[in-house]
């Protein structure tokens, strides 16, 4: 067990995005998140990388994090990306990904080393000097997960990695998660409303509904299960 | 300290307070709404008194007629500076930053602008109304309840635009979350111009009432600016309630300490109640924590 | 250090600045503007590094500049202190007032750290005044602060050469450190920070600490400044914590380019010329100055140092994009 939450709730006003959420994620899995609009998916990244304070309780690798900030919880260990690509639009792909590589994780030396292997990674060597305020989509979104893996993450948050993306972009980019996971042993969450992507390749999975967990289990379970079709494969994505 | 003591430094505690809220409420407003520090805000308040005086003493109008007049204008006057500054920034980045910078030109160039029309030495208004009344040991003059009372109309007129009319509504609506209210077909850019206008008369009017009291100079907007920018921190900025709150809080703590240590005192003592406070609440009294 | 643009610049400023007394050290009147400007350069330049480069709304640094001319006018008027240790002492307070309003202010964020300093700023001349009985000369001010010395040589009014390249020395100092700081990785932190918050926060980067140290750095640099200041003007007085200073300040970084180094520098000499040239204006000139700062920020954001970034130079060789230009030192291969 890499990451666990007890009874974690986040309130805005009166209204609770996350309520009374209980989880864990496995070392080595990769573990999928989906839900409607709105359903708190990106709320409860928030609470795990540092930014939104909750209730609760969290751990992570032995030790609790809940009442960090986000610098500290991604200099042990938690990475992410953000559902709207976040980049530094001043500077080169190079530059984002040396300032994670430089300012994150705990090796502070290797920098070079870490910067080269996430160019390679995800395919930016050709890139890498250019400007990324203009960059389409796809290396907007790569240049992000480069930066996040160039901090040498055991726990990798990735939110909504492919919306945005055509099919061959997004099959590309989930080669590359997978990648992740098996040769660098990265622990991966991933928000993905598109059910047939998570499906493929989820260890096991959760449904969020409303802040509140509806099931966590294999796929197979879940997909299956009578109120996940109800909540959210009923109305949109069936 | 005696107990009449006391109930003097909370009367002009609260008298203060009022006319502060009256300042700050503007300021507050634009904030709230359309999430621009509005620097040249002092530079308002200023040419509301000098409009005002233009009328009132060059022209003889009273002051019915003043305000009929003088609205209109400073409402266009912030219609003018939301339309031709603030929209075009908006549509580039660094949006804050921008708006901040071009907000003290704007308030370099209209208090020099008054400076030169209106010469640096000060001016003054009449009084609202001549005379005092006693109640028990305490003398209130006319002006001083007029203000008063002005002020109470505004504040109401102002609830009564944000709660009971459609414009008012959206302009909540707005303040709330601004990708919704377009989405149901709020127009952002009318709220915005509606806004700047309102709070502009609100900046003027504030001038008007305060100038018999405190004359009328080129620069002495930037003193009321920064008192404004104090007290709509620390009730927590966009939240108009907070601003009432603070306005009050803060008064009353200028009337202590001016009653204790002098004026010169004031403005310390409140810059320590705002750490106080942002420190306890660090988006003010009032703030909602979902801006940033 | 790799040659580029910005150093070519930069030493070509310090250039035409060491050699233009050999035309003008005559003329004690243009003297006399060239030394204000060197250190309104000084000023504009800290001033940028926290506003353009740290997106650090501060806007308390010109108390930051009378806390260094208070401290070592203070100092050597009552402690007899050497005005040179006294250039230092002015650098330790403000840095060390810096820290001290950085504590509370920076741990807010954006447009609170704008009004927090805003407040923080007002609040100093009040003080000054009140502090009379600290020997803070109250509201007439302070005087006389004594000259420098060197050996038996005591700088004077009617000698300004000396006066002229002490302050070129220590505008040299300052835009060096700038320059070593936005190119460190300090100065990528920060620059990160401005970009993208969160996405900063998220890749490790500690926003208080970042942006605390910048503060102090900046405050430093202004508080070094402003008691270079008080030496040279001996007569200082709250006065100088009006407003003229301050929005002067400021139209001289969007006149030169924020976040464009050295664009404040030449931000200060034009303006602070023009500012001469207008002086007949009277009243209208400040009002000329408001429209120049509305226009310029409409019309050319990125000052006259971005319009020189458009133009190509052969002598610069290929055109900087925005990111070469940002942070050129640091490698773009390995
Ligand atoms: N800072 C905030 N302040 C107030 N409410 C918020 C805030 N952040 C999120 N919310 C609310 O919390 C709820 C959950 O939002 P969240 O972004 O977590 O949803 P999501 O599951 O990621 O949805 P989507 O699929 O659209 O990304 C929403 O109703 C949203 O409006
Ligand atoms: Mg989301």
């Amino acid at each position: 067990m890499i990451l666990e939450l007890k009874n974690v709730t986040k309130t805005f006003g009166k209204f609770a995005a996350v309520s009374d959420l209980n989880f864990s994620v496995n070392e080595g899995e990769i573990f999928g998140i989906a839900g409607p609009n709105g359903a708190g998916k990106t709320t409860l990244f928030n609470i795990i990388s540092g930014f939104y304070r909750a209730t609760g309780n969290i751990v992570f690798d032995n030790r609790k994090i809940s009442h960090l900030g986000p610098d500290k919880i991604n200099i042990l260990g938690i990475a992410r990306t953000f559902q709207i690509p976040l980049l530094f639009d001043s500077m080169t792909i190079y530059q984002n990904i040396l300032v994670g590589s430089h300012f994150g994780g705990q090796g502070k030396s290797e920098v070079e080393n870490r910067i080269n292997e996430a160019l390679s990674f995800f395919g930016l060597q050709e890139l890498r000097a250019a400007a990324v305020a203009n960059l389409k989509l796809l290396d907007k979104k790569l240049t992000m997960a480069a930066a996040a893996f160039a901090t040498r993450p055991k726990l990798l948050l990735l939110d909504e990695p492919v919306a945005g993306l055509n099919p061959v972009e997004a099959e590309l980019f989930v080669g590359l998660v997978k990648k992740l996971n098996r040769e660098h042993g990265v622990t991966i969450i991933m928000i993905e409303h598109l059910m047939n992507i998570l499906t493929e390749m989820s260890d096991r999975m959760m449904i969020l509904n409303n802040g509140q967990k509806l099931i966590v289990g294999s796929p197979e379970t879940v997909i299956n299960d009578p109120e996940t079709i109800e909540c959210y494969l009923g109305n949109s994505h069936a | 300290m005696s107990l009449n003591d006391l109930i003097e430094i909370l009367i002009s505690g609260i008298t203060i307070g009022l006319v502060y809220f009256l300042i700050a409420v503007g300021f507050s407003l634009i904030y709230g709404v359309s999430r621009v520090l509005h620097l040249s805000y002092g530079s308002f308040f200023t040419w509301g008194a000098y409009l005002a005086w233009i009328f009132a003493v060059k022209l003889n109008f009273n002051y019915f007629w003043v305000f009929v007049l003088v609205c209109p204008i400073l409402y266009i006057m912030g219609m003018a500076l939301e339309r031709f500054v603030v929209r075009p920034l908006r549509k580039r980045d660094n949006f804050d930053f921008n708006v901040l910078l071009a907000g003290l030109g704007v308030a370099l160039f209209l208090d020099y602008a008054a400076q030169a029309f209106f010469g640096a030495r000060t001016k003054s208004l009449p009084s609202l109304l001549d005379g005092t009344i006693q109640i028990h040991d305490f003398v209130f003059s006319y002006q001083q309840l007029t203000m008063l009372a002005a002020a109470v109309v505004i504040a109401f007129a102002l609830w009564f635009f944000l709660e009971k009319t459609r414009q008012g509504l959206a302009l909540g609506a707005v303040a709330q979350d601004p990708v919704g209210a377009r989405i149901v077909g709020v127009s952002l850019n009318k709220v915005y111009l509606l806004t700047f206008g309102i709070s502009t008369i609100l900046a003027g009017s504030a001038g008007i009432l305060l100038a018999p009291r405190f004359f009328i100079s080129p620069l002495g907007g930037w003193k009321f600016l920064i008192k404004a920018l104090i007290i709509v921190v620390a009730g927590g900025l966009g939240s108009i309630r907070g601003t009432l709150y603070s306005a009050f809080l803060l008064g009353i703590l200028e009337a202590l300490v001016g009653w204790l240590f002098g004026l010169l005192w004031v403005m310390p003592f409140w810059f320590l109640a705002l750490l106080l406070i942002l420190l306890i609440k660090p988006h003010g009294l009032l703030g909602s924590t979902a801006d940033h | 250090m790799k040659i580029n643009r910005e150093i070519l610049t930069t030493a070509g400023i310090l250039i035409i600045i060491a050699v233009t007394p050999l035309i003008f050290h005559e003329n004690s009147y243009t003297m006399h503007l060239l030394i204000m400007s060197m250190i309104w350069a000084v000023a504009a330049t800290a001033w940028d590094l926290l506003l353009g480069y740290g997106g650090i709304f501060n806007l308390a640094q010109v108390g930051f500049f009378a806390i260094g001319a208070y401290a070592t006018g203070m100092a050597s008027i009552h402690l007899g202190i050497s005005p040179w240790m006294g250039l230092l002492l002015g650098a330790v307070a403000s840095g060390l007032a810096g820290v001290l309003i950085g504590l509370p202010c920076l741990r807010l964020k954006g447009i609170y750290v704008a009004l927090m300093t805003l407040a923080f700023f007002e609040v100093i001349g009040p003080l000054i005044v009140v502090g009379i009985n600290l020997g803070t000369g109250g509201k007439a001010g302070l005087f006389p602060i004594p000259p420098f010395r060197l050996g038996s040589y005591v700088f004077n009014t009617d000698e300004l050469l000396p006066w002229y390249y002490l302050c070129l020395i220590l505008l040299a100092i300052c835009l060096f450190i700038t320059y070593k700081l936005i190119h460190s990785m300090l100065g990528l932190s920060f620059t990160a920070l401005r970009d993208s918050e969160p996405f900063a926060q998220s890749l490790g980067i500690n926003r208080f600490k970042s942006a605390l140290v910048v503060t102090a750095i900046a405050a430093a640099m202004t508080g070094l400044i402003g008691a270079f200041y008080a030496h040279y003007v001996v007569v200082i007085s709250p006065r100088m914590l009006g407003l003229d200073m301050f929005l002067f300040l400021l139209i001289m970084i969007i006149f030169g380019g924020a976040a464009r180094f050295p664009g404040p520098v030449i931000g200060a000499f034009v303006i602070t010329f023009l500012d001469d040239m207008l002086r007949p204006l009277d009243s209208y000139r400040l009002l000329a100055f408001g429209a120049l700062m509305v226009i310029m920020i409409m019309l050319l954001p990125n000052g006259l140092m971005g319009l020189v970034a458009k133009i190509n130079i052969p002598l610069f060789g290929k055109r900087d994009t925005e990111a070469e230009m940002l942070n050129p030192d640091i490698p773009k291969t390995y």
